[in-house]
């Protein structure tokens, strides 16, 4: 800032020293401008002189032909001269005086511009007077009457007028004489040219006085004098101004020499300051700090190398920014509020930033900002700040460090060279029990447990000695007395020079870690929830169970258990219930075992068990018996009181497996048996079962593709009247061509498809396929009046299942009294558990509804009267033996009969013969179906035959 | 005789300088002054009621007067001195007969403010020129556009052009054939006589003052230079006036007081030079005379 200050001191003195050495050259140059000036005015003057030198010369020449262009030339150019003068401000060079002196020269210059004037026309008139007097005397000469003495007079006269010319005499008074005698002489001659010659003469005399007179009067004016004058006062007012000048000039040049010591002066200091800036420069460059300066604005006008080393900005990007970039935004705003507030008030300011580099790493400084006040103005910010990134994060480390060693669960102690207790965590007092202040400068061998030797001991200060670490299983004895285990880890701490500096023990508390592992091989092999042996456990139980009877030839059984129904109660009372349940199952199943027999839980409600080395089946039924038993007590859970059953399949060593594998797998079939079989019993493991079992799943997997892959496909079985032989109607049949089990019959995948509830899409797909066929008959001219379409009482689940039909049919075009929708007896019987109403509604909607397969279930008629009926087909099974066997014959008969009673139609299914259709025709049924008329055909088969039989279509049904 | 020996001798060295020279072929002068200066020269507008010109008196196309006795100004008004001729005026010592004017550019501003010539004043004249289109001309000219200094010195530089070179010039210049034996005789009787004594120089004139009657009264009513000095010695003292174009000026003297250049040439020998000439003196002094008349100078053509 001094420098600065220097600077513009500097500055201005050199700008003085330029000014005035301008204003020197510029008075310099007026000096020169007074020095032409005057050497013009001496020349002028000098001209002047000449001038009038040639004014006197010209008054001189009496009697002279004279070019009076000459002195007229002269005369203007003496004017010129004067005006010259005029023009000149002469009183404002040399002072006053000069306009009066000029105005006596112009004055006198008049006077004797007057005289010239006058000296020529006398010139001229005295010329031509001579001129004339010579001509006359020569005239008089040639004249021989003048007598000689009046020659010798004119003579006279001529030589007296040349004396006076010549200014010999410069009186005419002897003249004046000559001429009187001559006048008196010549007057009686009466001569005219002697009278001229007289009288010119005369005047001649006269002229030349007044010449001489003008020409004598000429000198007596002062012109000279006057010019000379002014010439003298011109120059000693001259040298009295070139004086001043020159005293002028010269304190202009001491002025300048003075200003030039001082520049000098002061240029020697700034140089001492700017050496000393540059090293302060030096400096702050080479700083170990960052420096950053900013103007008032707060850009960035210099930062030093430190700076960019620890921002990562380059002193380019930094310049012209504020230091903002800088900001990590982690710190609050408020910090730098009070930051601003302390600066502003032009106060240091000293904190810490958290500031983020170019590459967006934080780093730390300790901030100090100055503002930086010249002559009560701010003109800068200076920040000194140091990175104290390492420090902060060493801080952070330690105090890491130290949160560590307090909160990790290992016990920890230090201790010195000699082995004396420095320094314990908290876990150290948690496992030993002692506190920090009562093992401080003992030796760790209060530790001692007594359970190890001393060459235990020796051992292991060898190992640290030799290897500076050791780590091993130790007991120790807390302050209680308790010897627990633990795992001490040693370790040597030495300084840089190789000194051994300390011990650190680390002490891992075993006996957690031994539980835990305990609870751990426990939880791998056991089932949370009861407590029972997991499939893990058990299968690993069974192989050895295995090989003992291999070993011992005997039997084992291997039973599976599962709760009927459980899911129910699961669902219905909630899981918390279940798993009560459930550990009450396992507790019953359990206490029916022996010890040696073991139980496992392998899933939700099932469960298994192994009973070894059993002499037979019988055993192992009993067994079955026992625990059937003890579950179908009553269970009394919280609030309620269940009343549950199960199923158990058995499996036999080695007669129905002999790997665990297979032991189970037929276990649990025989346990699908069981539960197909009314549950609440057991079954033991038949092959058929198993194969019968493989089919079933190989069609629940193949239905699951047979829709989406159009596996399906429907066939037509022609209905007819039995009189009139014709067609009015068909059964629609399901038909599915798997491609990986082939055709596959409706008997053995619809149960399936009903078990697993896929016979819902399934019978949508068959009663849409069969609306739309009738509509391609109707648009096609083929007459079908009615169709028929088995529908599974499963379907029936389907709320909407009516309105879905009807938006069917209605899409299609289909009055719904065409369709006849079939379900067997058993299922019409079996309603009693459902609600009938969905058949009211069917049947309101127009649908008709056919008994299939009557006179298979236990049909009460009565019952049956009750429902929404429309037709009963008589089951092919009662056909077929028509005519031979009497019983179907008269089932048959009874069948139509009380049909006809209730007033339903009646149709007669699976009619092969004709005597079958004679005998029905014989007993009133009109209806019927079979391989008879025609068997079912494909859609296309079924075309060409509808299409034969148009002529007989319109028998009445 | 000795005497006259020294005399003739005398005379003979003084009358050998030049007493007459020609006239410059050429003047040196600004050609964008001379020609405002001509319109200014012949234009009317100078005059207070715009009736008079320059012109007016000083015919350019015939002797650079008006061959009046004296001149009329503006209104009829009668002057009382003859006009001089304007042609070759710049080779006057002076200007005017009692020779007031110092050069031509003082001369110019006479007439215009004299009551019975122009009868104007700059001060209106001035504005007046100002609104007219010389306004544009002076500006493009002077700086300082219309002003009087301006106005004179356009119109005296237009009168320094106006130079008529005649066969005496030619002569001068050594053209023998220029003259006619008896303008010969003529031009070696003014010499002899004295005529050349007071009509010298370029313009056979205009070098000096001389008493209009040396040797016998003139009768003149004008006392010339008197009026000037009012110095009792200069009464009926004039400019002796140029003798180029003498031929044309008629009528002569400052009086205007003949028309008849025979009677003003006996008129010079009488009063002038006291002393009688044969009338072939005359008549050849005359004829010497008409080879003065030059032509009318190239300027004035328009």
């Amino acid at each position: 800032m001094r420098r600065l200050l220097h600077i513009d001191k500097l500055t201005s003195l050199i700008a003085a020293l330029l000014f005035l050495m301008a204003s020197l050259l510029a008075y310099l140059l007026s000096v020169d401008k007074d020095i032409t000036n005057f050497h013009a005015y001496e020349t002028r003057l000098q001209r002047m002189l000449l001038l009038d030198k040639t004014f006197d010369n010209f008054l001189l020449k009496k009697i002279e032909a004279i070019n009076y262009e000459t002195i007229n030339g002269h005369i203007d150019a003496f004017e010129d001269e004067l005006d010259y003068f005029k023009s000149r401000p002469l009183e404002k060079e040399y002072g006053s005086g000069f306009a009066a002196l000029l105005s006596t020269i112009e004055k006198t210059f008049r006077k004797k511009h007057d005289a010239i004037e006058h000296f020529k026309s006398y010139n001229a008139a005295a010329l031509n007077s001579i001129h004339y007097i010579f001509d006359l005397r020569r005239t008089l000469s040639n004249n021989q009457t003048i007598p000689l003495d009046i020659q010798i007079q004119l003579d006279t006269i001529l030589f007296e007028l040349m004396q006076i010319i010549l200014g010999i005499h410069t009186s005419p008074a002897r003249l004046v004489k000559t001429l009187d005698d001559l006048e008196k002489t010549i007057a009686p001659l009466l001569n005219r040219n002697l009278e001229y010659f007289h009288s010119h003469s005369h005047a001649l005399m006269e002229s030349i006085g007044r010449l001489n007179k003008t020409a004598e009067h000429a000198t007596t004016i002062q012109l000279h004098d006057n010019i000379v004058a002014m010439q003298k006062r011109l120059e000693e007012a001259y040298s009295h101004k070139i004086f001043i000048e020159k005293v002028i000039a010269l304190l202009f040049f001491l002025l300048a020499f003075v200003m030039i010591l001082i520049v000098g002066f002061l240029y020697q200091r700034a140089r001492k300051t700017y050496q000393r800036l540059k090293a302060f420069m030096y400096a702050v460059e080479n700083s170990d700090n960052t420096i950053v300066m900013t103007d008032p604005e707060r850009n960035i006008v210099y930062v030093n190398e430190v700076f960019e080393k620890t921002s990562g900005y380059n002193k380019e990007e930094a310049i012209g920014q504020n230091p903002r970039i800088l900001k990590s935004g982690i710190q609050e705003d408020t910090y730098y509020a009070e930051m601003n507030k302390v600066l502003d008030q032009g106060k240091k300011w000293e904190g810490e930033f958290i500031n983020k580099r170019k590459d967006g790493s934080l780093f730390y400084e300790k901030a100090s900002i100055v503002p930086v006040i010249v002559d009560g103005k701010l003109t800068n910010y200076l920040a000194i700040k140091l990175d104290i990134t390492q420090y902060v994060e060493q801080q952070q480390k330690l105090k890491l460090s130290a949160a560590v060693f307090e909160n990790t669960q290992e016990s920890i102690l230090v201790t010195d060279r000699e082995n004396r207790i420095i320094s314990v965590n908290k876990a150290f007092t948690t496992i030993t029990g002692y506190s920090e202040k009562e093992v401080l400068g003992k030796n760790p061998s209060i530790l001692k447990s007594g359970r190890h030797d001393k060459s235990f001991y020796r051992k292991m200060w060898l190992a640290i000695s030799q290897t500076g670490k050791w780590h091993g299983k130790i007991y120790n004895r807390t302050k209680s007395g308790e010897i627990i285990p633990t795992w001490l880890t040693i370790s040597t701490l030495y300084d840089d020079e190789g000194n051994l500096l300390n011990y650190i023990g680390m002490l891992t508390d075993l006996r957690e870690i031994i539980h835990s592992q305990e609870r751990a091989e426990f939880l791998a092999y056991h089932d949370t929830l009861t407590g029972l042996p997991n499939r893990a456990y058990f299968e690993e139980h069974l192989f050895q169970a295995i090989e003992i009877a291999q070993r011992n030839a005997t039997t084992l059984a291997v039973l599976f258990i599962d709760l009927d129904r459980f899911k129910v109660i699961n669902d219905t009372l909630g899981h918390d219930v279940g798993d009560m349940l459930l550990k009450s199952v396992s507790e019953r199943i359990r206490s029916t075992l022996r010890k040696s027999d073991m139980v496992a839980r392998i899933g939700g409600d099932e469960f298994i068990a192994v009973l070894e080395t059993i002499h037979s089946a019988e055993d192992a039924a009993y067994v079955c018996e026992k625990i059937l038993k003890i579950i179908t007590e009553p269970l009394k859970i919280g609030s309620h009181t269940l009343n549950i059953s199960t199923s158990i399949g058995v499996a036999l060593y080695p007669d129905n497996g002999t790997t665990i594998t297979d032991l189970i797998k037929n276990a649990d079939n025989a346990m699908y048996l069981a539960k197909s079989l009314g549950k609440n019993n057991f079954q033991f493991f038949m092959p058929e079962l198993s194969r019968k079992m493989h089919r079933r799943l190989e069609i629940e997997q193949g239905l699951n593709a047979a829709l989406l892959n159009g596996e399906f496909w429907l066939a037509y079985q022609p209905q007819y009247g039995l009189e009139s032989k014709s067609l009015y109607g068909a059964e629609v049949l399901l038909r599915w061509e798997s491609p990986t089990l082939g055709i596959v019959t409706p008997d053995e995948f619809i149960p399936v498809a009903e078990e697993t509830g896929k016979i819902n899409e399934i019978g949508t797909f068959v009663f849409e396929e069969a609306c739309r066929t009738l509509s391609i008959f109707d648009a096609e001219g083929i007459v079908l009046k009615s169709i028929s379409i088995n529908v599974s009482s499963k379907q029936f689940a389907q709320k909407d299942l009516p309105h879905k039909f009807l938006e069917i049919a209605e899409r299609y075009g289909i009055e719904p009294h065409r369709i006849t929708l079939e379900m067997t007896e058993r299922y019409i019987m079996d309603t009693s558990t459902y609600d009938n109403t969905i058949l009211q509604t069917f049947q309101s909607m127009g649908f008709k509804i056919s008994v299939d397969d009557f006179g298979t279930g236990y049909s009460s008629m009565s019952y049956l009267k009750k429902l929404p009926i429309d037709t009963i087909k008589i089951d092919k099974s009662f056909i077929q033996d028509i005519p031979r066997d009497i019983n179907d014959n008269e089932i048959t008969k009874a069948i139509i009969v009380l049909s006809h009673s209730l007033g339903y139609k009646v149709i007669a299914e699976g009619i092969e013969h004709e005597e079958q259709e004679k005998f029905l025709i014989e007993h009133g049924c009109l209806f019927g179906q079979g391989y008879h008329f025609c068997r079912p055909l494909g859609i296309d088969a079924f075309t060409k035959f509808v299409r034969e039989r148009t002529d007989n279509a319109d028998a009445a049904i | 005789m000795p005497i006259f020996l020294s005399l003739i001798l005398f005379f003979g060295i003084a009358i050998a300088e030049p007493m007459i020279k020609p006239l410059p072929d050429k003047m040196d002068v600004d050609w964008s002054k001379v020609y405002l200066g001509k319109q200014l020269f012949s234009d009317t507008i100078l005059s207070r009621d715009n009736s008079v010109s320059c012109a007016t008196c000083h015919n350019l196309q015939d002797g650079g007067d008006d061959n009046l006795p004296v001149s009329f100004g503006i209104e009829g008004k009668q002057g009382n001195i003859n006009s001089p001729t304007v042609f070759n005026a710049a080779f006057n010592f002076r200007q005017f007969w009692d020779g007031r004017a110092k050069d031509l550019k003082e001369q110019a501003k006479g007439p215009i403010e004299n009551p019975v010539e122009m009868g104007n004043s700059f001060e209106q004249l001035i504005p007046t020129l100002q609104k007219s289109r010389y306004a544009v001309i002076f500006r493009s000219i002077y700086p300082d556009g219309v002003t009087k200094e301006n106005i004179v010195d356009a119109i005296a530089e237009f009168e320094k052009t106006l130079l008529t070179p005649s066969p005496f010039d030619r002569y001068l210049k050594g053209d023998e054939s220029a003259l006619t034996s008896s303008q010969k005789e003529g031009l070696e009787i003014f010499k002899s006589k004295g005529c050349i004594v007071c009509h010298h120089g370029i313009n056979l004139g205009g070098t000096m003052y001389s008493k209009f009657g040396v040797v016998e009264s003139s009768g003149s009513k004008n006392l010339g230079r008197y009026n000037v000095t009012k110095n009792p010695a200069d009464k009926y003292y004039f400019k002796v006036p140029t003798l180029r174009n003498i031929e044309k000026t008629a009528p002569y003297f400052h009086d205007g007081r003949t028309e008849s250049l025979k009677e003003a040439v006996t008129i010079m020998a009488n009063i002038q030079l006291g002393r009688a000439m044969t009338v072939d003196e005359i008549d050849k002094i005359v004829d010497f005379l008409k080879s003065l008349t030059g032509n009318i100078p190239k300027s004035v053509e328009p």
